[in-house]
């Protein structure tokens, strides 16, 4: 088990800002650029895949990889990235309760991807040689023996998001995003995995707040 | 060569140079091992020990492994005394049984490997650290500690102690191991087993089945002590006179005293004084006296015990009386009393012989008028011999700084009739005047020099030349530990602390501390073990950034922006970090040449797994209406595909590099591009992301196996069917592709991308336009890579490569 895993609970009534006083949030400013280690933090499953995010603040900008482990068997052309860069749909609140709205292109046409559209189409500008990298590998033949496959689908800079830095701790909604592809490599469905919740620290630390509703329908 | 050196203070120097091979080759034996702590079974208490022991040859080296029950296995080097004894510190030591494995191996290659399993103990044993380590150097010492359980009892080298039953043990008088590392081995026994007595006095404890055990072994600090105190008086006096009478009368009367009064301290093993006396007596004057003629002869000699004056604090300068005069026939009792000198004298350097002469002549009461002399010849020699323990490790390569001070005052004597009358302060003496062991002091009193480790035998006693008495009683040291601190950690010497493992790419920068203040340090030289960059350069805008080597940087004070290349997966590299530099002194004071030492460890994680994709093939496509001559069809088909798998211990982040070299056309009228022979970047620097901000390729987790590099490429030509000349496309591409990583470690931003290996594949194609379509690609198998290779060569290129859509 990696370090800082932290399974994701439903925390019912906790609200974003409860967990940590101001006065801490204060002393923790005066933080330095030292990493403070990525905090994987898993989603609930659903369709037969388990999102995670590795989060982490590296200087002074946070960032997330988006991976996803396999539940079940797929084929190495079964899933799709989104050619968006930011792999999901992403909302922020600052400490205050003010939702931070978003001018990156990425993150608005994140937020409006069509449900249902084929491979040839999400990957329309993408260059031919980086077709293979579009698809989300998670098949058996990725594995080492029986351990399931993770698959990493995105990295993505808040600072290109979010031109405000979180100077106290920011609240961030990660709604993770993917194409179904069919059988027959042309039709394709998005898939929303249920969100996941934190409260970005500024000391580069993280606290798991929430996740959507457990919806994992393929076990 | 043999340097032997001969001198005496204050003195030249006398040296001679002799010339010897060693040769080694008929050595045939394997080093003589003796394992002294811990043994085979022990039980150890706490969650690391020092391994000691003894060999026969101290040019030896000792590497040991230990192995815990779920079979991790830690390896360390160990350091060897001049003396032979050994030590592997801090070595880890697990729940349950430990294996230890200790390989001595000598010049030659003969090698030793001594093999024992010892068992983490249930009890937490420890020590406190004395306080004041100066009373390391004392016979015993009065220690205390933790213990976990308080029915155990503790002893601690052979003496019991006791447990107080609040979580602390106390023990008094303990034996101090001598040599310049304390030993305090620490026994734990459960009440069925403690042993009876109150002391073993051998320094060693029992050993029982469930003994428990532990050792704490401090380095002792630089001690002034004194070596030697002498005193030594000799008087010979005769005193001859003749008396004439009015009446004409006469008698002569001589007498003769030679006395000589000795006395001798040495430090730790007592005293000794002496004081002999002859004398002899003439007296033809008729003056009633009832042994007109007499000789005397006396020798006697005491001795003090080192309590007397343990060290160089004032004590009781009271004499010891005797009366125990011999005449050579048995001991005679007239009264006379004499008192011996003893510690502590003052520190007086006096050697001077006065002769004196006292004409007499008077009358006495007789009415006779006597005449006479009374020559005298006074010695006295007072010396008191100071000598420098500098503690420690006898390790050959192993010296610290040392500023070392003395005040001399000269002194004026007066003696009369075999007495020193009064001894007069005139004043100071010139500090450049006095010498510690040979060397001048400069004009502030101090002597900077360096020392080695663990030489008790440093003479630092102040001697002036040209002057007869003086005395001295302000001799102090400093000692310097320098020390290297590797992103600002302090390193140890000796071995690798847990702050100090660093990972590739880590910016990692060098300091020294521990210099002393006000004095100008110079001509820094750093050499740092194993291969690393520090100095980037770029050509232009789509070049490559390119680290080198630079080393003159390495003569900064400072260093910093360092990045390893190089280093260990399982275990670490170990790597030294040593620095030289003059130290500048405004006393006058030569200038010294100064070395600081550390250890570190650079950790450089490894591509632990590599897969191959399906074989990749050459093909026509058609994307969006156009004809491309592609390896595989983008739909996960034919593409070349590879997996690699990273462990890391450090979190950080990966991805590919990929350099092309290609050729390819398509119609001779139309297009050509190529890369000129040459390896261009592939795009981007960091490929599988498709971006050039190091901020954004994938993340590894700390000791996660499941990061995976899934490689694709499906390099691509479109095809042009042209009238105007030729409707042939055609393809050569070779790749070299490098796994890149960069440690979160430290200030991620500062820190590098560096290679963990490298691979390179290729394939080839081409396609006519015939008779309305494209014909099938000739194509030679694609070259797939085996796999990676342990490189760590940056990747480079002149130019980027950017595809046509």
């Amino acid at each position: 088990m990696p370090r800082y895993v932290s399974h994701l609970f439903l925390l019912g009534a906790m609200t974003f800002m409860s967990p940590v006083s101001e006065s801490q949030s204060q002393d923790q400013s005066a933080t330095t650029n030292q990493f403070a280690g990525w905090i994987e933090i898993q989603g609930d499953a659903t369709n037969g895949l388990r999102p995670s995010i590795l989060i982490g603040k590296e200087g002074p900008n946070w960032s997330y990889e988006l991976d996803f482990l396999s539940l079940t068997n797929f084929l190495d052309t079964s899933w799709m990235k989104i050619t968006n860069r930011v792999g999901a749909k992403l909302q922020c609140w600052q400490s205050d309760g003010t939702e931070v709205f978003s001018t990156n292109t990425e993150v608005l046409d994140a937020m409006h991807l069509p449900v249902k559209t084929t491979a040839s189409e999400i990957r329309r500008s993408v260059p031919h040689s980086r077709w293979g990298l579009c698809w989300l590998r998670v098949g058996s033949s990725r594995a080492v023996g029986n351990e399931p496959v993770t698959a990493a689908s995105t990295t993505f800079n808040l600072a290109d998001a979010f031109s405000a830095p979180f100077t106290n701790y920011g609240v961030l909604k990660i709604t993770p995003l993917l194409y179904r592809v069919d059988t027959n490599m042309q039709a394709a469905q998005l898939v929303e995995f249920p969100p996941i919740k934190v409260k970005l620290l500024p000391d580069g630390h993280v606290q798991t707040l929430t996740t959507g509703q457990t919806n994992d329908t393929t076990k | 060569m043999v340097l032997v050196e001969a001198f005496r203070n204050p003195s030249p120097a006398y040296r001679t140079n002799f010339n010897f091979t060693v040769d080694y080759s008929g050595k045939t034996n394997a080093p003589v091992v003796q394992l002294t702590m811990p043994w085979d079974g022990m039980q150890v208490a706490g969650t690391n020990f020092t391994l000691r022991g003894q060999v026969d040859d101290p040019t030896v080296t000792v590497f040991s492994t230990i192995t815990d029950t779920n079979g991790n296995t830690n390896m360390a080097s160990g350091i060897v005394e001049r003396v032979g004894r050994f030590w592997v510190e801090d070595l880890p030591l697990n729940s349950g049984t430990n294996y230890v494995s200790i390989i001595v191996s000598n010049v030659v290659g003969n090698f030793t490997v001594t093999n024992i399993s010892i068992v983490q103990g249930s009890l937490t044993l420890t020590m406190t650290p004395l306080l004041d380590d100066t009373q390391l150097w004392q016979p015993t010492a009065d220690l205390t500690g933790s213990i976990s359980d308080t029915t155990y009892a503790v002893w601690v080298n052979g003496v019991a102690g006791v447990n107080n039953g609040d979580g602390t043990w106390g023990a008094a008088n303990v034996p101090v191991t001598p040599g310049g590392v304390a030993i305090f081995d620490m026994t734990a026994y459960p009440p069925s087993e403690a042993p009876a007595g109150s002391s073993t006095a051998t320094g060693v404890n029992p050993q029982t089945a469930h003994a428990q055990n532990a050792s704490v072994n401090p380095d002792k600090p630089a001690e002034i002590y004194v070596a030697n105190n002498s005193y030594t008086t000799h008087t010979v006096f005769n005193w001859n006179s003749t008396t004439t009478y009015p009446d004409g009368s006469g008698c002569t009367f001589t007498r003769m005293y030679d006395i000589t009064d000795g006395a001798k301290w040495y430090n730790g093993i007592g005293g000794s004084g002496s004081r002999i006396e002859d004398y002899v007596q003439h007296d033809d004057c008729d003056d009633g006296e009832a042994n007109p003629n007499q000789e005397i002869h006396d020798q006697r000699t005491s001795t003090w015990p080192a309590s007397f004056w343990p060290n160089l604090a004032d004590g009781s300068c009271a004499g010891i009386n005797v009366n125990n005069l011999f005449d050579g026939t048995g001991p005679i009792t007239n009264g006379f009393t004499y008192t011996v000198p003893v510690p502590p004298m003052d520190y007086v350097h006096c050697k001077k012989t006065v002769d004196y002469e006292d004409p007499i002549a008077y009358l006495d009461n007789g009415g006779g008028m006597t005449v006479g002399s009374m020559p005298e010849v006074y010695t006295e020699k007072r010396d008191l011999t100071l000598m420098l323990r500098t503690g420690g490790k006898n390790e050959s390569q192993k010296s610290h700084l040392f500023c070392l001070s003395a005040a001399v005052r000269r002194l004026q004597l007066q003696i009369w009739a075999g007495t020193m009358m009064s001894v007069t302060d005139v004043g100071p003496v010139t500090p450049t005047s006095i010498k510690l062991d040979g060397q001048s002091l400069g004009s502030d009193s101090n002597l900077w020099v360096m020392l080695p480790d663990n030489k008790d035998d440093i003479d630092i006693t102040p001697r002036v030349q040209n002057e007869d008495y003086y005395s001295y009683n302000s001799v102090n040291q400093q000692k310097y530990k320098l020390t290297i601190n590797a992103n600002s950690t302090p390193l140890a010497e000796d071995k690798v602390l847990p702050e100090a493992n660093f990972c590739v790419g880590q910016d990692v920068s060098f300091s020294l501390s521990g210099l002393p203040a006000g004095v100008t340090a110079t001509n820094f030289q750093w050499t740092l073990g194993g291969t690393f960059v520090n100095e980037t350069n770029q050509a232009n805008a789509n070049s490559s950034v390119n680290y080198t080597h630079d080393p003159v940087l390495l003569q900064n004070a400072v260093i910093t922006n360092c990045w390893w290349v190089t280093g260990g997966f399982n275990p670490p590299a170990t790597y030294a970090a040593s620095v030289t530099c003059t130290l500048l002194f405004t006393n006058g004071n030569a200038p010294q040449k100064i070395q600081g030492y550390g250890l570190f460890s650079m950790y450089r994680p490894s591509i632990v797994f590599f897969t191959n994709g399906p074989p990749a093939y050459a093909t026509n496509i058609i994307v969006a209406g156009t004809p491309y001559l592609s390896l595989g069809d983008g739909n996960s088909h034919g593409d070349m595909q590879f997996t690699v798998w990273i462990l890391s211990k450090f979190d950080g982040r990966t991805d590919f590099t990929q350099l092309i070299n290609r050729y390819a056309y398509n119609g001779s009228l139309l297009s050509t591009k190529t890369t000129h022979g040459a390896y261009y970047l592939d795009n981007f620097v960091y490929y599988l992301n498709g971006v050039n901000n190091p901020n954004n390729s994938y993340s590894v987790t700390a000791g996660v196996i499941n990061k995976r590099l899934i490689f694709s490429d499906s390099p691509q030509m479109q095809e042009y069917s042209s009238l105007l000349g030729g409707s042939t496309t055609s393809i050569i591409d070779t790749f070299k592709d490098y796994v890149m990583f960069r440690p979160n470690s430290g200030n991620p931003n500062s820190n590098i991308y560096v290679v963990l290996g490298m691979t390179s594949w290729g394939w080839s194609a081409s396609s006519t336009y015939s008779g309305g379509s494209w014909s099938v690609p000739t194509a030679p198998t694609p070259t797939s890579p085996s796999g990676f290779d342990n490189s760590n060569n940056f990747p480079s290129w002149p130019q980027i490569y950017l595809n046509d859509n």
